[in-house]
């Protein structure tokens, strides 16, 4: 029988580990529950304002409100440069907030001409200002990445200090999702005579909405 | 990969007479050398996480046929496909089989080193479909049909005039027939040619910086956000990578990805770091319908056995090359492989064999920068010293050079004579450099005076200074 191309890879590999399989195997495992802790960088700051100060230094804008009712306003307020026309892109998870009737939403997925869109975020990351979104059903991933403005709603209590502070909320979700965005910055390349551009393919605005709570 | 590092003299001397590349590269150094040099200070743990970066790789190697089943096993659960390949030839099949199977027209592409090292997108475009790499960089160098010149900035040989050039060319017919050399400018009509592409994407290809065997999950990280909308927005995502990528943890993966933003870059995260496993789950409004993987071998586990597998660390960060004074002065096309610079001079060897690679690993001045800024701690200057010693071996030296190192080594064994020979050529050379202290151009040396002058010596040899000083 001719052996399939993972035996021979897999094959090519013990040859060169040596002979102690049942070993190896048994330091995987073990290690899924003896993680070693690494190095994290120190800071002592207060984890919101490091959240703003690292989000902003990133070209991102931060806005904090009191509750999520705030919300529609303050969309408006920045959307006012932009002329009349409101046609964003919401994610359902945020179908119960109250939005302006005027406004012409769509509850799905982005579409290939999208302005504006609402997304809410899993956490933020105080170490570097970063939002945190797991698609599922309700949180459709394009909406992260389609818009001019992406607008995120992160509630101030969903900030963690480190990166690793995450993995913990994302493995208690229901689904381990499709996708999980960390998002730091506006898009931007430095692929012209490394003359940074913003934006690339993504937004070309981050407006994040740190909200005390959510109904 | 076909790698044409043979022609290195003459692709040396062609990079170090092209002004552009020559700006281009200092200003490389100003910005990303720069910026990293920031990032590393402004982080006092930068050194505690290299040591824990190279453990986590070393770990993942001893152990890589565990935890490559346990990240086969954790992709399988979560819907998605794995695929092995022993060779390039293979990879290519294997993703070829799978366009086929979806019935796919268009293809986009995130930016993929390993695709390019399979020579992916020849063998699709031979299959009659529509490829289109969604990296600006690399965009950019599918429409002038040239190879990447940097790992991390593909297109840092390339200057805003000859990008406007090739625009003006090839956006006509996308509503831009006039020439631009405004960056955003540019930057905006590769966003309005490629938005529609996404869309009408059967099938979205990616590379992987990472893979966690804990989750099957497969991790690019962009500042375009191109990658995410390529494997978003196509019906059928395919990864491939190298089989060396992966990490055990998502803790394991935070050390890594800090390592990476500040070696590549000198940022303390890209704007996107996405973590995609399998596809779409049941209710979701997007996302891929399937979702495959691609292993590709392609001589790294051959490199597991003895001193090359520490070049397995690699994470591909290209702080080696901005860092290397060879790479800094010729740039990457000399190398004539999709990896250039320290990473690519033992790379090449490794996965196109010795005679392929050539002069490779001789494009070394082993002053140690690359190894000293390698965020794994790869020891760079060690394995292409290693790698000189096996080319001898195998006799894989040209002529000329085998007879003057040959010569040098007859003549060093005899000391008496060696110090006699090497004083009259410093007194001969001392006297005629005398004026000028250096030489533009000295017989049989065009090699190196072309591109540099010759210090004049002083007219004693080390030995003789030496000697003088002892005595005082
Ligand atoms: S060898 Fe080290 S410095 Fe060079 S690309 Fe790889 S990880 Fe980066």
């Amino acid at each position: 029988m001719i052996p399939s191309s993972r035996d021979v890879v897999l094959g090519r590999i013990r040859n060169a580990l040596g002979p102690d399989r049942a070993a190896r195997a048994n330091a995987a495992v073990q290690r899924r529950s003896d993680i070693p802790v690494w190095t994290r960088p120190v800071f002592l700051d207060d984890d919101t304002e490091r959240f703003i100060a690292k989000a902003e230094a990133s070209f991102c804008t931060v806005e904090r409100l009191a509750s999520i009712n705030g919300a529609g306003e303050a969309v408006e307020r920045l959307l006012a440069v932009r002329g009349p026309d409101r046609d964003l892109s919401i994610a359902p998870s945020l179908i119960k907030m109250p939005w302006p009737q005027s406004w012409k939403i769509n509850f799905g997925a982005g579409r290939l001409i999208e302005k504006v869109s609402i997304t809410d975020a899993l956490a933020g990351i105080a170490e570097t200002g970063s939002l945190v979104f797991c698609s599922e059903a309700s949180r459709p991933a394009s909406l992260n990445f389609l818009p001019e403005l992406h607008i995120a709603v992160l509630r101030r209590c969903d900030i963690v200090h480190h990166l690793e502070d995450i993995w913990p909320k994302v493995r208690a979700l229901p689904v381990w999702p499709r996708a999980v965005n960390i998002v730091s910055a506006p898009s931007r390349t430095a692929d012209v005579a490394q003359i940074v551009v913003r934006p690339a393919h993504g937004p070309k605005a981050l407006h994040i909405l740190l909200v005390e709570e959510l109904p | 990969m076909t790698a044409h590092p043979l022609n290195f003299d003459r692709r040396v001397a062609a990079g170090l007479g092209d002004e552009g590349l020559q700006k281009s590269l200092s200003a490389l150094k100003g910005s990303f050398v720069a910026a990293r040099g920031r990032a590393v200070l402004a982080l006092p743990e930068f050194e505690a996480l290299r040591d824990d970066g190279k453990a986590i790789k070393d770990h993942t190697l001893a152990n890589l046929d565990a935890y490559l089943e346990t990240y086969e096993a954790a992709v399988i659960a979560r819907g998605g496909h794995v695929h092995w390949a022993r060779d390039a030839a293979e990879a290519r099949d294997i993703v070829r089989a799978i366009c086929k199977q979806a019935g796919a027209r268009t293809v986009t592409k995130g930016k993929s080193m390993v695709s390019e090292e399979i020579e992916l997108n020849a063998a699709l475009e031979a299959d009659g479909l529509e490829v289109v790499e969604t990296d600006a960089g690399e965009y950019i160098l599918q429409l002038g049909r040239e190879m990447p010149s940097h790992i991390v900035m593909p297109t840092v040989h390339k200057t805003t005039e000859q990008i406007a050039d090739l625009f003006q060319k090839h956006h006509a017919a996308h509503g831009f027939p006039d020439r631009t050399l405004d960056a955003a400018e540019l930057i905006g009509q590769v966003r309005s040619v490629l938005r529609g592409k996404y869309f009408k994407a059967d099938v979205g290809i990616t590379g992987a910086n990472f893979l966690v065997a804990e989750t099957g999950s497969n991790i690019i990280v962009t500042n375009e956000g191109n990658g995410d909308l390529t494997s978003t927005l196509a019906r059928v995502h395919i990864v491939t990578t190298g089989i060396e990528k992966v990490v055990p943890t998502l803790e394991d993966l935070s050390v890594m990805l800090r390592l990476l933003a500040r070696s590549a870059l000198g940022s303390e995260i890209t704007s996107y770091t996405t973590l995609s496993t399998g596809p779409r789950r049941p209710g979701d409004l997007d996302g891929p319908e399937a979702y495959h993987v691609v292993l590709i071998d392609n001589g790294r586990a051959n490199m597991l056995s003895g001193h090359f597998r520490e070049m397995l660390r690699c994470i591909r960060c290209g702080a080696c090359m901005n860092h290397c004074p060879v790479y800094m002065s010729v740039g990457g096309h000399a190398y004539g492989s999709v990896y250039p610079g320290p990473m690519g001079a033992v790379l090449t060897p490794m996965i196109s064999g010795h005679e392929a690679a050539g002069e490779l690993p001789h494009a070394c001045t082993l002053n140690g920068r690359c190894q000293s800024v390698c965020p794994v701690k790869i020891p760079l200057p060690d394995l292409l010293r290693r790698l000189r010693h096996e080319q001898w071996e195998q006799k894989l030296v040209s002529g000329t050079v085998r007879f003057g190192i040959s010569a040098w080594a007859w003549l060093a064994l005899r000391p008496r004579l060696y110090r006699a020979t090497t004083s009259l050529a410093m007194r001969v050379l001392g006297r005629l450099g005398r004026s000028k202290g250096a030489f533009r151009w000295l017989p049989l040396a065009s090699g190196w005076t072309d591109g540099r002058d010759l210090p004049a010596p002083e007219g004693l040899t080390f030995s003789e200074l030496w000697a003088r000083r002892q005595q005082r």
